[in-house]
């Protein structure tokens, strides 16, 4: 940091290092402030059409079309309703008519033709809402028709070329804000000059948006802009957010010297981002940007297609556990536990059965391994969908191969779906099926890279098979063994189509895993994007939580 | 010479690959050249009425006269996904022009405005056409037409001569004649059907066969019991007398206990293929159950619900409908191709070969005119369409509000735990009724910030 | 270790036969569903079919659309394509990406690979309408090339992880020899490492590849069109919830699932390297 006292000699000893970067955030700035400036003149405009043509089906309705004076009007019809299909639907008939186009052509009688259909559809909703409605055609020249219900069951249209005059564009606005960036970016010392700048920037911005809401006509403030409409609607606090964040966080990054590291960096691993960045581009495009949006969404509520924030109350909904007793199983804790319980089940079924095969299939002397191997390894290569089907077909109540085993046997059907237990390990036993083949083979691999002169001296030593097995395979297998395992959790934890397919949540939701229970809320539910965006980051934070202690529990082996 | 293998193997499994790409965009271009030139119809039918729509399109897009040089182009595409790929895709020019499904969805599509209102284009006369009044006022809104109705579809009793030789047809008109066909003496019958089978000692039989745990099945009783799902003012309120009476009535019916005249657990095709062989002697259910039997396998025939509280039963009706597309990319070409599909000839053989109900008075006047005229084209009694015309009167036309779009599932939820799991009918309707308070939370919560 | 006595051997075969019969049991009864006729239910545990028809898969293979063009071997070329595709471009990303995180410290390398291990957490199923929003911008709607770019991201993380692992198990000396040889870093990662990790790629390929062959939710959401479909997506139309053509979809089934059994069986020997080798190593 300089240790100079007088604040000028900063302008002669100004440091453009920084240059690129400032650039670079005066861009963004500048285009940020012509999306919000486009957006809100496009409402302007159209709500000043709207206001427009109102008063002028009045005017002309109260006139007559003699003398439309107004160049801005092409047509103008009024319309009387009658009623057909006994009262229900509407029927048009042309009362006056005028087109500026072709004067003399005549409007008269009930409305028919494929020309007049548009003119039908807006008289009636107009009509039906009792409300005045508007539609953008975009032609040449564009045009906007508009209308409006009148006494006794008329209606007034127009249609009008669109000559309003938009709202003025701040530049003058627009221009200050990068001016006054720009003289922080002079007088600022180094370290501190792009989070000034960007803070000044921010913050303009701000002003500037908020000042198309709140500067009232004829006031000072309009040089910053004029609206009716405005800021804090819509996709505009969101992006001021996004760039004031972005433009802070670069300048604290800056300030401590991280971005130029990042810059050095870069330079020096060339060749390994080039590597990396062919699969950073996909997966940041399909992968990374819905998961953002998805963890966005789990702040907002959605009802009818409309979203709207409402902080974190999704969350206390469902962690509150929303009004619902433990043993209900919409309560989240429930979920949780079923959940908890499906992944532990399976992957303890998928280890034990896998690792087992895998022990009998690694005996020298067997022969037809291979056959065996290729054989078990069928159920990992059927898709899944159709494994749950064809389970779901053996757990049928009269059909299903199972309950006739069970009849035969002597011990009688069981109705699968209809009480807890049996429902869940209907899914247990499909997806221990679906599952086991992957454990055996990844044990196979690894039982195949112990030494087998490890054995041999253990049996010298007189060993039981038990101890080897406890001794040497056990400890040696983990390294390979406890990857597979977290990964099959997460799998398991994740599995969906078995249980939505198998039983379905039957009975009453209770086999519902924590992502069926997301989906049933997106989907099935009213459609609570909102709520199911909520579940889906809990699975998120549960996943991590469960793969953090993992390893540190694989740590906890090796260091032993 | 190694290397030159590799590179050999890689150029030949190149050039297979761009081979296989290039056949590939090439079958692609083929089926979707003239696009400009295709009317996109899309449906979520399966099995015989896919089969028939097919074939009317194939009638369509071969006839020059008709189509104006246009081609229906069909998309099948799943019923459970149906309506929300829907509405994700046609706000973005994606969708269909035309396309087929139930009425129920109709105020969620209008709310997403996906649909286009059709009511200039057809005249009186033509409205007037429409036969049960009901099928086309399910389509009314805000008074705009937003669908024409293809077939209706509404519950029926099925029954069938068994292999033994009884025939529970008979039994049923005898109770008609004397007035007495009412739910008590229908669970009689079913009681009395429920057995192990005459002709395999190892079988059970069953009475009746429907789907008790759902409440589009559910609403016959729930409706002759003086109930509703849903009251005019669009509130729901599911614990009521006539709710708790009807539940408790299915259970009598097909509860996990000793008396149950339903089968446990029963699927739709699991109850026609029980049927099919016998072990089911009558089945309630709609005309499209017909498509899947045959009267020579077996005889078999349709009768009225039973009777309930001295009314005649009164389930739900539902009406397909064919929608044309807020988006539509030629309107006029669709509305020629929603005539053709709603027209005599369409509605003659979608009748015929998939049972569906005819819904046009002219439509029904030729076929029974076939039918008075002994003609071998008789198929409007022979397909009992005659029977189910004139149960269609007598129906509720099934709510398609957003309220009751949310409603069915936790209804069914309820019912399911009642019946199979034997929970208390005020316990589970509570809990149905707070369920869909919590569903519709989402709007609630809005219009109580307004 | 010593061999076992051959008594234990016989009961070793005999446990194997039974566990792999019972294992194999439901598809044989899918198979037998296939080949049976109609669609009723057979209370029966016999899973040799009674009668034999193909009139199933004839159903299947000849169904058409309503201008009569054959849908099956459309589908089916369909879902080649977007697997053999999906596997190729998989292959390429996976492998660059796992060869940088495995032989190069740079910034960024650790929150890398952790993003791609989190990313698996997120549930897929719920990402797909902000999936269609974006691909409606990219204009990749209604496109084999949209699916193929969706199913070769999503198979990316895992890929990146097992390969990395593998990668990690080749000793750098190799490469460095060929260092002084005189190759380019691209020569080492094409000539050197990539055929030492053949076990690898195999089961990189196959993760890929079977991740195409399966989907069918995306693929009816994103496709619009019949002679677009995939495979899978045909083969859900046949289970409706009213009437469900058992035959047909047990026919459809037996046909969409012989090509991946055929990759399994061919590659089934590198399965068991591959994976474990360095294999799911973190």
């Amino acid at each position: 940091m300089s240790k100079n006292k007088n604040p000028f000699t900063f302008l002669m000893k100004t440091n453009f290092k920084s240059l690129p970067l400032f650039i670079v955030c005066l861009v963004i700035l500048l285009i940020a402030s012509l999306v919000v400036v486009l957006r809100v003149q496009k409402r302007t405009v159209q709500r000043e059409i709207y206001h427009q043509g109102i008063k002028q089906i009045l005017q002309i309705n109260s006139a007559g079309t003699d003398n439309i004076k107004n160049k801005s009007v092409k047509k103008f019809f009024k319309l009387k309703a009658h009623n057909k299909y006994n009262d229900k639907l509407y029927n048009f008939e042309f009362i006056v008519g005028f087109d500026r186009s072709n004067p003399n052509q005549e409007f008269k009688g009930q409305l028919q033709g494929k020309k007049y259909s548009s003119l039908h559809d807006l008289a009636a909703q107009a009509l039906a809402e009792k409300k005045a409605v508007m539609q953008l055609n975009r032609g040449n020249p564009p045009h906007t028709v508009i209308s409006l219900p009148l006494e006794d069951n008329q209606v007034g249209i127009v249609v009008k070329n669109i000559t309003t005059r938009t709202a003025p564009t701040p530049w003058l606005g627009i221009i200050l804000i990068i001016m006054l960036a720009v003289a922080a970016f002079f007088l600022t010392p180094e370290p501190w000059k792009i989070i000034v700048t960007n803070s000044i920037g921010a913050l303009g911005f701000g002003m500037l948006a908020s000042g198309y809401r709140l500067a009232p006509h004829g006031s000072l403030l309009e040089i910053l802009g004029n609206s009716p409409v405005g800021f804090t609607r819509g996709i505009f606090p969101p992006i001021w957010l996004i760039t004031s964040l972005f433009f802070i966080g670069t300048g604290i990054l800056y300030q401590r010297g991280k971005i130029d590291k990042l810059i050095t960096t870069i330079k020096s691993n060339r060749i390994a981002y080039t590597y990396v960045l062919p699969a950073m581009l996909g997966m940041g495009l399909l992968v990374l940007l819905p998961f953002a949006i998805g963890l966005g969404l789990g702040f907002f509520n959605h009802c009818n297609g409309e979203f709207q924030f409402i902080g974190i109350d999704n969350f206390v909904d469902i962690l509150s556990g929303g009004g619902t007793s433990l043993g209900n199983p919409l309560n989240f804790y429930f979920t949780l536990g079923v959940t908890l319980l499906w992944t532990l089940l399976n992957v303890f079924l998928h280890v034990s059965i896998g690792l087992s095969l895998a022990l009998i299939l690694k005996d020298p002397l067997l022969k037809m391994k291979s056959v065996y191997r290729v054989l078990l390894i069928i159920p990992w290569a059927m898709p899944n969908y159709i494994t749950a089907l064809m389970w779901k077909g053996m757990f049928q109540q009269q059909y299903g191969a199972i309950n006739i085993i069970l009849d035969n046997i002597g011990i009688g059907g069981i109705s699968w779906f209809s009480t807890f237990w049996p429902a869940f390990m209907a899914n247990v036993i499909t997806n221990t099926w679906l599952g086991f083949p992957f454990m055996m083979v990844v044990s196979l691999g690894a039982l195949q890279s112990i030494p087998s002169s490890l054995y041999e001296a253990a049996e010298v030593d007189g060993a039981s098979k038990w101890q080897q097995f406890r001794n040497i395979t056990l400890p040696l297998l983990r390294p390979a063994l406890f990857p597979a395992i977290v990964l099959g959790s997460i799998w398991t934890f994740n599995m969906f189509n078995i249980i939505y397919l198998v039983s379905g949540g039957e009975p009453g939701g209770s086999t519902d895993i924590l992502i069926t229970e997301a989906y049933q809320w997106a989907f099935k539910r009213g459609e609570r994007y909102g709520l199911a965006a909520a579940y889906a980051i809990l699975i998120f934070v549960v996943l991590i939580i469960y793969t953090r202690i993992t390893n540190k529990l694989t740590k906890a082996a090796e260091d032993m | 010479m190694k290397q030159h293998k590799t590179v050999i193997i890689i150029i030949a499994v190149a050039l297979f690959l761009a081979g296989l790409i290039a056949v590939q965009t090439w079958l692609r271009y083929e089926a979707t050249e003239g696009r400009s030139q295709n009317i996109v119809l899309w449906h979520s039918y399966i099995g015989k009425e896919a089969e028939t729509l097919k074939k009317v399109v194939a009638q369509f897009n071969n006839n020059s006269q008709i189509n104006g040089g246009f081609q229906i182009k069909i998309l099948s595409v799943s019923f459970d996904n149906f309506s929300d790929k829907l509405t994700n895709s046609l706000p973005r020019g994606q969708g269909p022009d035309i396309f087929i499904y139930g009425h129920d969805r109709l105020e969620d599509w209008l709310s997403k405005e996906v649909l286009a209102p059709l009511d200039y284009w057809f005249s009186n006369q033509e409205l007037k056409d429409f036969h049960p009044l009901k099928a086309l006022k399910a389509f009314i809104h805000n008074k705009r037409i937003y669908g024409l109705p293809l077939t209706v579809k509404n519950l029926a009793l099925f029954y069938r001569h068994l292999p033994d030789g009884s025939n529970p047809g008979n039994e049923i008109t005898e109770l008609q004649q004397q007035n007495h066909w009412n739910l008590k003496n229908f669970q009689q019958l079913a009681t009395k059907y429920t057995r192990s089978c005459p002709w395999n000692n190892s079988i059970k039989c069953y009475g009746l066969g429907y789907s008790a745990v759902a409440a589009y099945q559910h609403a016959f009783l729930l409706h002759g019991f003086g109930g509703s799902y849903i009251k005019k003012n669009q509130k729901i309120d599911l614990v009521t007398k006539p709710a708790l009476k009807a539940v408790n009535f299915a259970r009598k019916l097909a509860g996990h206990h000793d008396n149950a005249v339903v089968p446990p657990e029963l699927s739709y095709s699991l109850m026609s293929n029980m049927f099919k062989k016998g072990e089911i002697a009558m089945v309630i259910s709609g005309p499209w159950f017909m498509s899947q039997l045959n009267q020579n396998d077996f005889q078999f025939g349709v009768k009225p619900l039973p009777a309930i509280a001295g009314k005649p039963a009164r389930p739900f009706l539902t009406v397909e409908g064919i929608y044309l597309s807020s988006k539509a990319y030629n309107p006029t070409a669709s509305i020629k191709a929603i005539k053709y599909l709603i027209d005599k000839q369409s509605s003659l053989i979608r009748a015929r070969e998939a049972g569906q109900l005819p819904v046009r008075k002219s439509v029904i006047a030729l076929m029974k005119q076939n039918c008075r005229d002994n003609n071998k084209k008789c198929i409007y009694k022979k397909n009992f369409f005659d029977v189910f015309a004139e149960l269609s009167q007598e129906t509720v036309l099934m709510p398609a509000s957003q309220e009751a779009r949310i409603l069915w599932n936790p209804y069914s939820k309820a019912l399911k735990a009642v019946i199979e799991r034997g929970k208390s009918p005020k316990a589970a309707l509570e809990d149905a009724q707070w369920e869909i308070k919590k569903y519709l939370g989402a709007c609630i919560r809005r219009d109580d910030k307004q | 270790m010593q061999g076992s006595s051959s008594f234990k051997i016989i009961i070793k075969h005999l446990f194997l036969i039974i566990f792999t019969l019972a294992t194999l049991y439901p598809v044989m009864m899918v198979i037998r569903k296939s080949f049976s006729p109609g669609n009723t239910f057979q209370r029966s545990l016999n899973p040799i079919p009674e009668k034999v028809t193909l009139q199933h898969y004839e159903d299947v293979i000849t169904k058409t659309d309503s201008s009569g063009r054959f849908l099956f071997f459309r589908q089916l070329l369909n879902s080649i394509v977007v697997a053999l595709v999906t596997t190729i471009i998989g292959l390429f990303l996976a492998s660059t990406a796992a060869y940088a995180f495995s032989r190069f410290r740079f910034a960024g390398r650790g929150i890398g690979l952790n993003m791609f291990l989190i990313v698996q957490m997120f549930p897929a199923t719920l990402l797909m309408i902000p999936l269609y929003v974006i691909m409606d911008k990219l204009n990749l709607l209604n496109s084999i090339a949209g699916l193929v770019l969706v199913y070769s991201t999503t198979a990316i993380p895992f890929c990146v992880w097992m390969l990395k692992g593998y990668f990690d198990t080749i000793p750098r000396e190799i490469e460095e020899a060929a260092w002084i040889d005189g190759a380019t870093r691209f020569g080492m990662f094409w000539r050197v490492v990539l055929p030492l990790s053949k076990p690898a790629l195999a089961v990189t390929a196959l993760f890929s590849f079977m991740t195409a062959w399966n989907e069918y939710i995306l693929a009816e959401t994103f496709l619009n069109e019949e002679t677009a479909y995939t495979l899978p997506v045909m083969l859900q139309h046949y289970v409706g919830s009213y009437s469900t053509s058992w035959g047909k979809f047990a026919a459809g089934s037996v046909m969409v699932s012989l090509p991946v059994m055929f990759i399994f069986y061919i590659l089934q020997k590198n399965l068991v390297s591959g994976l474990t080798a360095g294999g799911v190593k973190g």
